[in-house]
């Protein structure tokens, strides 16, 4: 579904470079995930698969289902089937969580030659969608992230993918400054839209997103490179050991 | 070389021979407030950019050039088709007023109860003298104001509106002003007089537009409205003429005790146009709410001024103003509070919002606050800025287009103050005019 081939990618505006050399594959039907230590590269990551103007793709190459990923403007990486669960969702005030979410469906299906989807059959999807995440009604009617706590906020991307019904998603620290139980929500609405057919890509710092997810392949990113990959085994090892450990056992990776 | 013309000594003289040709009626009470005024206009001319409250409005050209003015109705009107300019879904009391003179053979009145009159000013001064004598010309300040002085002077219809007490009005009263020049540039001066009664509700919604655009407009208008006791009064202005129009349009309010003015302004199309808002907080317990957006583009200018005048203690007052400015396009928002000694306990916010979306676009925004009393709670904020582009980059992420990624933002812009018209069929009007003006601007 997705392949990485030894992506480069520096800052914009410094010429910083963060990302030094990325190879990563993932196959439909899994979940993957990249942890890692503050300022390895892993937002960047995102950043750049999903196509903010702020890094500059120096080399390497991304293909999502045989596109060429690093063409495409944003709206056309989501339109190939990307979704990007964004670490700090922006407010939009004065536009309902449920306009939102059916003018990026009809943008899509606009592009797509498709149909737009009308006003009673997005009420029923929405209606289908909300109860499957456990989410009450009313919050649709609510601004696009205005004032939401965090936990509302992660819900608000988690609805908005349930509905896009994305190929490839990544999660961006979904888990940053969550409690317990808005963590279980949001994993538990990822694991219901997991199927054979998308895969997912969960950014964290911690491990303990993955106690709810389970991923299929994890890989540690430090200083720009993945350094370590392995099954969700890694997670834990690294739970215990800590940043440092990947520091001492790839010095040769820093630099 | 070419004369200037001198446009106020034309309409002074304009006003000289209409009198001349009154017979009686010269001595009346109300001739003797029109001439007072034309003194006071006279003597003061159009206001200069010399003014601090003129200093971004320029009417120097305006003031070299003719317009006719009019202050005779004309005795066989010519028909007008006003099915375009109408609010779809909108069930209201409509009347028409076509360079600032009743309409009579245009207008619908719905609404019916004993005391309640919704009609217009020349047959209140002949049917309803008391209410003329305690309301007309009290509130708008024609000695020191020179276009309040003018439309005093020139003004010889308006609408009339009055709200019983007790009584709650069932549907709107939609006011469409028609700027016709089909003979040529027209000067009008629209005139409203609003009373609400004790315990009385009432919407009431100006509609300006142009019927023609082959020779310029001067709409100078004057609104005042008097909310008696308890009362609550929705006040709309949607300014959508051509872009050889001016528009001046000055509203002053008069708010009793506990009662609640809402005023809202809407300006989307038009050339030159100046509002200026005053509320007057007379007694104590008492809201003035105000809201307003102007999107504007191409040459367009619009300076919007406000005054809440915080003279009675324990009273609330609010204000947003928002501002999508495209194009050579420049705005203006001045929002002054006044707080005076004894208005203790007063409650006074203010929000200026404005969205450059190019780079030839100017806006000047200034909050003024003055506060003589020392137990109050005032804010105020106004920022300039462009669209957020963390917030295209999410849309964009969505799937929207960057086109419609900026036109969807700016829409929820303005949209938030759009969401405050409590008239659903006016929201409705205003929300697909605004889309497809922003549209417009995103080229």
């Amino acid at each position: 579904m997705l392949k990485i081939e030894n992506l480069k990618a520096q800052v914009e505006e410094s010429g910083l470079e963060i990302l030094k050399g990325i190879n990563l594959e993932i196959n439909a039907g899994e979940v993957h995930a990249i942890m890692g230590p503050n300022g390895s590269g892993k937002s960047t990551l995102a950043s750049v698969l999903s196509g903010k103007e702020t890094y500059e793709v120096t080399g390497g190459t991304v293909n999502l289902n045989g596109e060429d990923l690093l063409d495409l403007d944003p709206e056309e990486r989501a339109w190939a089937g990307l979704f990007l669960a964004f670490q700090y969702p922006v407010e939009i005030p004065g536009v309902s969580i449920a306009n939102f979410i059916r003018t990026a469906i009809n943008a899509k299906r606009e592009n797509a030659g498709l149909e737009l989807m009308n006003a009673k059959d997005f009420l029923l999807k929405i209606r289908e969608k909300a109860a499957m995440l456990e989410i009450d009604p009313k919050f649709m009617q609510r601004a696009v992230n205005e004032g939401f706590s965090g936990g509302e906020k992660k819900r608000n991307e988690i609805l908005q993918m349930a509905m896009l019904e994305p190929k490839f998603s990544i999660l961006d620290e979904t888990d940053s400054g969550l409690d317990i139980d808005a963590l279980k929500v949001v994993a538990n609405g990822v694991n219901k839209l997991k199927s054979a057919e998308n895969a997912t890509l969960i950014i964290t710092h911690y491990q303990r997103l993955l106690d709810y997810i389970v991923p299929d392949f994890v890989h540690i990113l430090y200083n720009g490179r993945i350094v370590k990959s392995g099954g969700k085994e890694l997670a834990l090892e690294l739970e215990e050991k800590g940043y440092d450990w990947i520091k001492e056992e790839v010095p040769a990776a820093s630099h | 070389m070419t004369v200037q013309h001198n446009l106020k000594e034309q309409l002074v003289n304009d006003f000289n021979n209409y009198e001349a040709g009154l017979n009686g009626d010269a001595k009346s009470e109300l001739h003797r407030i029109r001439k007072n005024a034309i003194d006071s206009f006279a003597q003061k001319g159009f206001p200069t950019t010399q003014l601090e409250d003129w200093k971004y409005t320029n009417l120097n050209s305006l003031a070299k050039k003719s317009f006719q003015s009019n202050f005779t109705t004309n005795k066989q009107p010519t028909s007008i088709d006003i099915s375009k300019f109408l609010i779809p879904d909108l069930k209201a009391n409509m009347l028409v007023f076509e360079n600032g003179w009743y309409r009579e053979d245009l207008s619908t009145i719905i609404d019916e109860a004993e005391g309640l009159v919704i009609g217009n000013l020349s047959k209140a001064f002949k049917y309803a003298p008391q209410l003329i004598s305690d309301h007309f010309t009290k509130y708008a300040d024609h000695t020191n104001e020179a276009m309040v002085a003018l439309n005093t002077g020139l003004a010889q219809d308006g609408l009339f509106v009055h709200i019983p007490d007790k009584h709650v009005l069932a549907h709107p009263v939609y006011v469409l002003q028609i700027a016709n020049t089909e003979k040529g540039a027209t000067i009008a001066s629209p005139r409203s007089l609003i009373i609400g009664g004790e315990n009385s509700q009432a919407k009431v919604l100006q509609h300006f537009v142009s019927l023609n655009e082959t020779a310029e407009s001067f709409s100078n208008s004057v609104i005042e409205i008097y909310a008696g006791t308890s009362s609550r009064i929705d006040h709309f202005i949607v300014q959508d003429e051509a872009a050889t129009a001016t528009n001046l349009t000055e509203t002053q309010t008069y708010l009793s005790k506990q009662s609640h003015i809402h005023c809202h302004n809407y300006s989307l199309e038009g050339g030159l146009i100046r509002n200026k808002t005053n509320m007057v907080i007379a007694d104590e317990h008492s809201e003035a709410h105000m809201y307003g957006a102007y999107v504007l583009n191409e040459n367009q200018h619009a300076d919007n001024r406000s005054l809440v005048d915080h003279s009675s203690a324990n009273a609330f007052s609010q204000e947003l103003y928002k501002g999508v400015l495209g194009g050579k396009s420049k705005g203006v928002f001045n929002g002054r509070i006044m707080v005076r000694r004894d208005a203790q306990k007063t409650n006074a916010y203010q929000t200026n919002r404005n969205i450059l979306v190019s780079d030839d676009a100017q806006i000047f925004t200034k909050p003024q606050l003055e506060i003589f009393a020392d137990d109050v709670r005032c804010s105020h904020g106004c920022t300039i800025g462009q669209l957020d582009e963390e917030a295209i980059f999410y849309l964009r992420s969505r799937g929207l287009s960057l086109k419609q990624a900026k036109t969807y933002l700016l829409k929820a812009f303005v949209g938030e103050v759009v969401l405050k018209v409590g008239i659903e069929p006016l929201k409705d009007y205003l929300i697909e005019k605004i889309d497809e003006k922003i549209k417009g601007m995103m080229v």
